[in-house]
């Protein structure tokens, strides 16, 4: 009676242990460990210091290397053991919970996570502050208030910022004011919401600051892959001769459209994109091209990150919540200053 | 050729079974055409009923939305006058310290005064989101306050200090008509966006709030997606299947209209979609957004369940019909053959072959035919001797022989008691003798008699015939019965059991 009483006892305490501490047991997930990439140091790893685990969303892409790149430097500068892995791809949401759980299993002090999907991963971020490790958002917020700090762009206010610089660009471009102008939106996939914000921010500045005949066309693209960015670019410009300006809200428009103008030899289209792929660096180059680009200061959310977790470890309340890591406006002209140079010296 | 393509409409339009087939092909039309009506109307119904289901539901979010901005605002101004009382007036740090600490701020996020020079008196937090947020713009905005009771509303922003979408409430501080600064209050947006959280809500509702200008909307409640999150309508615009509805309730968005519905379809799912201003928000509208099928659900079954039974109905219909048509066919089948046959020996009857002979025989250029009148010699005898089951015997098998013998190139009818007719087509005369020398040699196997009985004491079933050829005698089917007549006649006055074609001279063999 004794014993079966003891295995009872012990089966009610896994359980419980289970239901609070796991993370994929709330998203019913079926995903193995071995589905999921290991953590890696991205830092001098060494007995007795914090270890801070570091989760983003894709791990071949450069944007979550260069995030890295900030956080291995606060990491070694703030004597930290960082590790960092992540998803195949930001559409491997179950991985990113298995990661979590792993990150928990290995007595993380605390962790950093981009969120592959704001609404989902909620109830993961969740259940990580539930157990009192501090939670540290990078890049992506998540659709509850259970984190610490989150250091991201406010998508927004650099949506905001684009539209002006393309107001600008436009105009410098021989637009005037007094014309019809029409500008169209390569939003890329609308499903996720930092680029909802960037469209945003663009057309809330855009009603209420351009000029009145400068129309943003119905028309957008919403390819989040570059092949079929190029055909809908084109398939976009074929159906109207009379666009001015373009905002690519991401980084595969942005390369899909540095195609189109390179080879249509369009001068008379003002480009203002986010990110910096090579393409677009290429046509910045030269001058006759009217060509912006937004850059997100995601060297500086890694780096933040891993300050705010060694603060909260610390017991320190990180002040303000939501933190606006800021973008970069470059172009032909201001690519060459010391201060671009040195932020493109990260990418 | 008009009048023969006429003359075929006409015999078409004449012919039962084309007009029965008219309308059976009409009553489906017609049954048809009521479904599709009623599932039009129906439909219409349904997309009015969702679009007044939404709009009260966008009715009751609206107002409740207005009352907690017109609370928020009058608690704003009520501050704001307040202060105007307040012996500090003329130290800003000192009423800002104030205004903090008097502040019950758990529903706020932060509170703060403008100098009328620019000055913000906020804590650190507070001044970044007016520099980025060019808040400082919005609160000198007079012109706005004056229309919204007498404050002013900041678009929505995501607050530094909380992470959350937060709006701010500016009023002016006025003193005997001098406006000596302005103070602000921060509210989480929350405030609004639980005013449309409804639990009694499908979860497929989707509630923002929608910026009359710029197509923005922040996200208020709905299924997977970032409460509080931005988007902008743009996106899907193109991708509607009902552009030019919603084009008119774009219209009717940014022309500042109380109300306006559309539905429309995106990425195959149908939409009803209402806005409502919000008076105390202005440039601000509450837009419901429900998919058609979380709506009608009850409804939707109803109509299928309509349509599923009428169909059921019109099946039904057609059965019956087919089932009395097949039945009415089989009846008149039986009457024309009783009309057209003769009961006895089942070839024509007297008016059947009458109808078809001249029909036949209208026009020289239908080709050559070849008449007979045929009678059986000395029947009387028969039915006087052997009785009229053997009378009726010989009349069947003399039907048969004749059926037999002309029936692949021609006709044979029954013309009265122990007369028969035979019309054969493209035979000469020779074929024509050879013919009936073949019935004659089959009639006269027939034995009618005991079969002891010395052949020569026997009845020999013979007959006798009169030929007559067609146009060759005659151009009429009349003139040409009268021929043949007449040449029988010739074989009956010889003495029977012969035939004579008109025109020839007849010797009994």
């Amino acid at each position: 009676m004794f014993l079966f009483r003891k295995i009872y006892a012990s089966a009610a305490v896994f359980l419980l242990a289970a239901a609070l501490c796991s993370c994929s047991q709330q998203n019913e997930t079926s995903v193995n460990d071995d589905s999921i990439a290991e953590f890696s140091p991205i830092t001098e790893i060494q007995e007795g210091r914090k270890n801070i685990y570091l989760i983003v969303k894709d791990l071949d892409d450069e944007y979550w290397k260069v995030l890295s790149k900030g956080a291995a430097v606060s990491g070694n500068e703030l004597e930290v053991n960082v590790y960092m892995s992540g998803s195949e791809d930001e559409i491997e949401i179950e991985q990113q919970v298995r990661l979590v759980d792993k990150a928990i299993s290995l007595n993380a002090d605390a962790i950093i996570i981009a969120p592959d999907d704001a609404v989902r991963l909620s109830d993961c971020v969740s259940s990580i502050h539930a157990q009192g490790i501090p939670v540290v958002l990078a890049d992506t917020m998540v659709n509850c208030q259970d984190y610490d700090v989150c250091f991201m762009t406010d998508n927004m206010l650099a949506g905001r910022e684009a539209a002006k610089t393309l107001i600008d660009d436009m105009k410098k471009n021989g637009v005037s004011e007094n014309n019809e102008a029409n500008v169209v939106i390569l939003t890329g996939a609308v499903t996720v919401p930092s680029l909802n914000e960037r469209i945003a921010g663009f057309c809330g500045y855009w009603a209420d600051y351009a000029p009145a005949d400068w129309k943003i066309l119905d028309d957008v693209c919403k390819s989040d892959d570059y092949n079929d960015a190029v055909i809908d670019i084109k398939d976009i410009f074929d159906r109207h001769d009379n666009i001015n300006g373009v905002f690519a809200a991401n980084y595969f428009t942005a390369e899909g459209f540095a195609d189109y103008i390179r080879d249509s030899g369009r001068k008379d289209i003002s480009l203002v994109n986010f990110d910096f792929p090579d393409k677009i660096s290429e046509l910045m180059k030269d001058e006759s091209f009217s060509v912006s680009s937004v850059l997100q200061k995601n060297y500086e959310m890694g780096y933040k990150a891993v300050e705010a977790c060694v603060n909260l470890c610390d017991g320190e309340v990180p002040e303000p919540k939501f933190v606006d890591t800021g973008i970069l406006i470059i172009d032909h002209e201001t690519r060459n200053t010391p201060q671009v140079q040195d932020i493109l010296s990260r990418y | 050729m008009r009048s023969r393509s006429t003359a075929d409409k006409m015999l078409r339009a004449t012919d039962p079974a084309m007009s029965y087939q008219n309308f059976i092909i009409t009553f489906i039309i017609v049954c048809l055409v009521g479904l599709g009506i009623i599932t039009t109307m129906f439909n219409r119904r349904i997309e009015q009923h969702d679009k007044e289901l939404t709009y009260d539901i966008c009715t009751l979010i609206s107002e409740k939305m207005d009352s907690s901005m017109k609370y928020m605002s009058d608690s704003v101004n009520g501050c704001a006058a307040m202060l105007a009382g307040t012996p500090i007036k003329d130290d800003p740090d000192m009423m800002y310290e104030n205004f903090k600490s008097g502040m019950n701020r758990s529903s706020m996020v932060s509170v703060g005064i403008i100098n009328n020079d620019g000055t913000v008196y906020a804590d650190e937090n507070e001044k970044e989101e007016f520099r980025k947020w060019g808040l400082l713009e919005s609160a000198k905005d007079d012109s706005l306050s004056a229309h919204n009771n007498g404050v002013v509303i900041s678009t929505p922003y995501r607050s530094g200090k909380t992470g959350q979408m937060v709006f701010t409430i500016f009023s002016g501080v006025y003193l005997k008509g001098e406006k000596i600064s302005t103070i602000f209050m921060t509210f989480p947006l929350t405030e609004l966006q639980k005013m449309a959280n409804n639990e009694s809500m499908s979860d497929d509702t989707e509630i923002w709030l929608m910026n009359r200008s710029s197509d923005n909307y922040v996200r208020c409640s709905g299924p997977d997606s970032v409460i509080g999150g931005w988007s902008n309508f743009r996106i899907y615009k193109n991708e509607l299947t009902n552009k030019d509805d919603y084009e008119k309730w774009e219209k009717a968005l940014r022309n500042g209209e109380d109300f306006a519905a559309v539905n429309y379809g995106v990425n195959g799912v149908d939409y009803t979609q209402v806005f409502r201003r919000i008076d105390f928000m202005p440039g601000w509208n509450v837009v419901v957004r429900t998919p058609s099928h979380s709506l009608t659900s009850t409804m939707r079954p109803i109509l299928i369940s309509i349509v599923a039974f009428a169909l059921v109905l019109l099946g039904i219909a057609i059965a019956l019909i087919l089932f009395l048509h097949r039945k009415e066919s089989e009846e008149k089948e039986v009457f024309e053959k009783l009309s057209s046959y003769d009961p006895l020996t089942r070839i024509m009857n007297r008016r059947a072959f009458d109808t078809r002979a001249q029909e036949l025989l209208s026009s020289p250029n239908n080709g050559r035919y070849t008449f007979m009148f045929v009678d059986i010699d000395f029947f009387k005898q028969v039915n006087d001797r052997f009785g009229h089951e053997a009378g009726d015997r010989i009349l069947e098998e003399f039907a048969i022989t004749l059926s037999h013998v002309f029936g692949k190139d021609g006709f044979a009818a029954r013309y009265g008691g122990d007369e028969f007719v035979v019309l054969v087509k493209d035979k000469n005369k020779d074929e024509i003798n050879a013919m009936i020398e073949r019935a004659r040699q089959m009639l006269g196997a027939i034995i009618i008699d005991d079969p002891q009985t010395p052949d020569a004491e026997r009845f020999h079933v013979h007959f006798s015939a009169g030929i007559a050829s067609f146009p060759k005698d005659a151009g009429d089917f009349e003139a040409l019965l009268r021929r043949a007549d007449d040449a029988l006649y010739k074989v009956k006055e010889a003495g029977r059991d012969g035939y004579c074609w008109y025109g020839d001279d007849y010797k009994k063999r």
